[in-house]
């Protein structure tokens, strides 16, 4: 069954060549196009930020954390293969990460890969969650965007979600599950999809970027003694407690 | 078939004009064990078969484990060859052909059988080149059959025993691993090869051209590239149950031979196309510009049939160019297309079919010219897609140097950039097709001359012969080539 999707060929317009007026004129977008948007937030970021924020020293120290951590998802986007069709784009807010296309097959290249990232950011301690929608999205730049797609990301991550988990939208689910067999890719439970958190530990899969020495090594034993830390000092915590229990079961099943 | 009047100058047909590409030699070898791999039955899958090439002092082996040759028709196998209807003298549809290419390469040719590799049980079939050439200066030789002369050039030995099993299981042991599941088998030697097939092996580019010519797999990092999918699409079957990049396991000096095609060769786009039904392929190029890539080899037009490579674009413009069928010079288009990289593969075995050198595809019937057209129909729009990129890229360049004529040039330039736009998704579209042709209906049958109305009634029923041949053979499953026409006659009548 052939399965691959020709690439649309889009010579942009020459932005270089607009003048300054045409560059700030209000309303320019372009108009809306369908597509899936990803947005991703670090959990617990702004109370990290608060308890630490007392002292300069573990300030600094969380702030390079979470340096390295963003730094590490750049380096993997830009070799990213699926960057390279200029039909993807991935960008950064403060503690949020976002990643939009048209395609799913490239977001399911995007899951795989940001499933070896998010263990690697499980191994310092972060955690993600998130959500993905499939809907309109208006852009004017590749940065400034807006779209219901956004919008039902964002909802999917702080009101769906509740664990640390990527929630995937019916539409979405659909067509990943059209495109190929994905299966092995995403739990449904309760009738909500969701990527497995640790689907990369079940079994060795290739990432799709095209230099494989930036892949770094991620030590499962600290991740799982990271959730059972943070299991430990969340125990009066019952909303964030439930958050490591999951993880841990999903890492059980994961690493059988 | 066997044809017992066919001259012995066959043989120098094949020796002297056939194959004046030492390289072909790997081919026909290669294809003939592909051929014996479809013939397996058994234990052993489609991952435990391979074959296997090397050279050793002056000596070229090609082995495989494959079904090898039944026993009992080492022999006949070895010295008769199945023709065609075809003219003996002109088109040369014969089977088994591609075994004696060898000839014109090494003194000897020997031909190893390997009917059972546990029990050592081991054919030989010997042709003497030295005894070839010397049977050619004899007067004799233009009135002998060809049989006669493969009495005269070859010996045969219906088992072999002795010293000489360990001989041929001294070559065999180091890849005994080929035979632990799959105990057949066939060698085949070159001996003492000719100096033009030792530079040809030890040419820098060899080992990248067998990885053109050979039906290989594709690298394992293109499964893992954003197009990944395309190369998983051509590795499965497609309609018909053909897979257009079905590969074999081939190692040259024991290295295995991929594609030489890398993630670092692909370009801005990969696209997959259909040549109407003949066809599928997948190009790739640039969305700058269609021009040469300094360092990337994937450039050009090539076209494979089984996974083999067929001919490259040096042979298929001027091709196209002798049917008319392309509006610009053969120079140019053959330019042109080294902008970017396709891989065509022949999936309609029935309709297209290569000819006896295996360089072209055989012009024989509508189904080949139309092949041809939406050949030339592809490679025009690739030179429209060069040239609208070439206009819209010098345009820019010039706007960014004369700024200060914005307003009047950007309509012009946002023009030219909507022309290649739509240029390269022309290029990308998934489907290859043409207009119909011009002659149809498209004339007052009665105003024409007698000639021209035996043209045209000749062109409609060769047209719906051809339809109804198509139709024949994919409703008919068993056929019988001597009463073939009687056949269809009857088929047409009740259809």
């Amino acid at each position: 069954m052939a399965r691959y999707i020709n690439p649309i060929p889009n010579l942009e317009s020459d932005k270089e060549t607009k003048s300054k007026i045409d560059r700030e004129a209000v309303g320019d977008y372009k108009d809306q196009e369908i597509k899936y948007f990803v947005f991703i937030d670090a959990l617990g970021f702004k109370q990290a930020f608060f308890d630490n924020g007392k002292s300069e020293k573990s300030s600094k120290e969380l702030s390079e954390k979470y340096s390295d951590v963003f730094y590490y998802y750049f380096e993997l986007m830009n070799d990213a293969n699926f960057m390279m069709t200029n039909e993807c784009y991935a960008g950064q807010t403060s503690d949020s990460l976002y990643f939009y296309t048209s395609r799913a097959d490239w977001l399911v290249d995007f899951i795989i890969l940001f499933s070896h990232f998010n263990m690697y950011a499980m191994e310092k301690n972060i955690f993600f969650r998130g959500g993905i929608a499939k809907g309109g999205l208006s852009y004017k730049e590749n940065y400034q965007f807006y779209g219901d797609s956004v919008i039902k990301a964002y909802l999917l991550e702080s009101e769906i979600a509740k664990n640390p988990i990527i929630s995937v939208d019916q539409s979405t689910f659909e067509d990943i599950i059209k495109i190929g067999d994905y299966k092995w890719l995403i739990r449904t439970e309760h009738e909500r999809h969701y990527i497995k958190p640790f689907v990369i530990l079940e079994e060795e899969r290739h990432l799709p970027v095209r230099n494989k020495e930036l892949i770094r090594e991620v030590k499962k034993e600290l991740i799982i003694e990271n959730i059972k830390s943070n299991k430990r000092n969340f125990e009066y915590d019952n909303g964030n407690f439930g958050k490591f229990v999951f993880l841990e079961k999903e890492f059980a099943i994961s690493d059988e | 078939m066997l044809t017992e009047n066919v001259g012995a100058r066959i043989l120098n047909i094949i020796t002297e004009s056939l194959y004046d590409k030492p390289i072909v030699v790997f081919r026909e070898y290669v294809q003939n064990s592909a051929d014996s791999f479809s013939k397996i039955d058994g234990e052993a899958s489609k991952e435990d078969l391979s074959i296997q090439i090397w050279q050793k002092a002056n000596h070229l082996y090609f082995l495989d484990n494959g079904r090898g040759i039944e026993q009992n028709r080492f022999e006949s196998a070895m010295i008769k060859i199945a023709s065609s209807h075809k003219n003996k003298e002109i088109n040369m549809g014969y089977k088994g052909i591609g075994r004696l290419s060898g000839i014109s390469y090494c003194n000897k040719l020997i031909f190893i059988n390997i009917c059972s590799y546990s029990k050592c049980i081991f054919q030989k079939y010997v042709i003497d080149g030295d005894k070839y050439n010397e049977v050619k200066n004899d007067e004799k030789y233009y009135e002998m059959g060809f049989s006669e002369l493969m009495n005269e050039i070859g010996s045969y030995d219906s088992e072999i025993k002795g010293s000489e099993i360990d001989e041929i299981q001294n070559l065999l042991s180091p890849r005994q691993k080929m035979f632990e599941k799959q105990d057949t088998g066939f060698l085949v030697i070159l001996e003492d090869i000719k100096p033009i097939l030792k530079q040809t092996i030890e040419g820098s580019k060899f080992f990248n051209e067998l990885g053109w010519l050979l039906p290989v797999k594709f690298k394992d990092e293109l499964f893992q590239s954003a197009a990944c999918q395309l190369f998983i699409d051509l590795s499965e079957a497609v309609e018909g149950g053909i897979v257009p990049a079905k590969a074999y396991d081939i190692h040259f000096n024991n290295i295995q031979i991929e594609r030489p095609i890398g993630s670092g060769a692909l370009r801005d786009y990969e696209c997959k196309s259909n040549f109407g039904k003949y066809a599928v392929s997948f190009h790739s190029f640039s969305r700058d510009k269609i021009a040469v890539q300094r360092g990337n080899d994937f450039v050009g037009i090539k076209i494979y049939i089984d996974n083999m490579l067929l001919c490259d674009e040096t042979e298929i413009v001027p091709m196209l160019q002798r049917y008319g069928l392309i509006s610009h010079t053969a120079n140019e288009l053959v330019q042109t297309v080294k902008g970017l990289g396709v891989m065509i593969y022949i999936t309609d075995k029935v309709n297209i079919s290569s000819n006896a050198r295996r360089t072209f595809i055989e012009i024989a019937d509508d189904d080949s010219l139309e092949f041809l057209r939406l050949l030339a129909e592809f490679i025009e729009t690739i030179y429209s897609a060069r040239y609208a990129l070439s206009r819209f890229s010098s345009a820019k360049k010039l706007l960014e140097e004369e700024k200060d004529k914005l307003e009047v040039d950007r309509d012009k330039l946002e023009e030219l950039r909507k022309n290649a736009n739509d240029a390269l998704r022309a290029l990308a579209r998934a489907e290859i097709v043409i207009d119909s042709l011009e002659y149809e209906d498209d004339f007052d049958f009665g105003k024409l001359n007698e000639i021209e109305q035996k043209q045209a009634v000749k062109r409609k029923i060769s047209k719906e012969i051809n339809s109804k041949t198509r139709e024949y053979l994919s409703q008919t499953t068993t056929f019988d080539y001597d009463n073939a026409y009687e056949d269809f006659k009857i088929w047409l009548l009740s259809n």
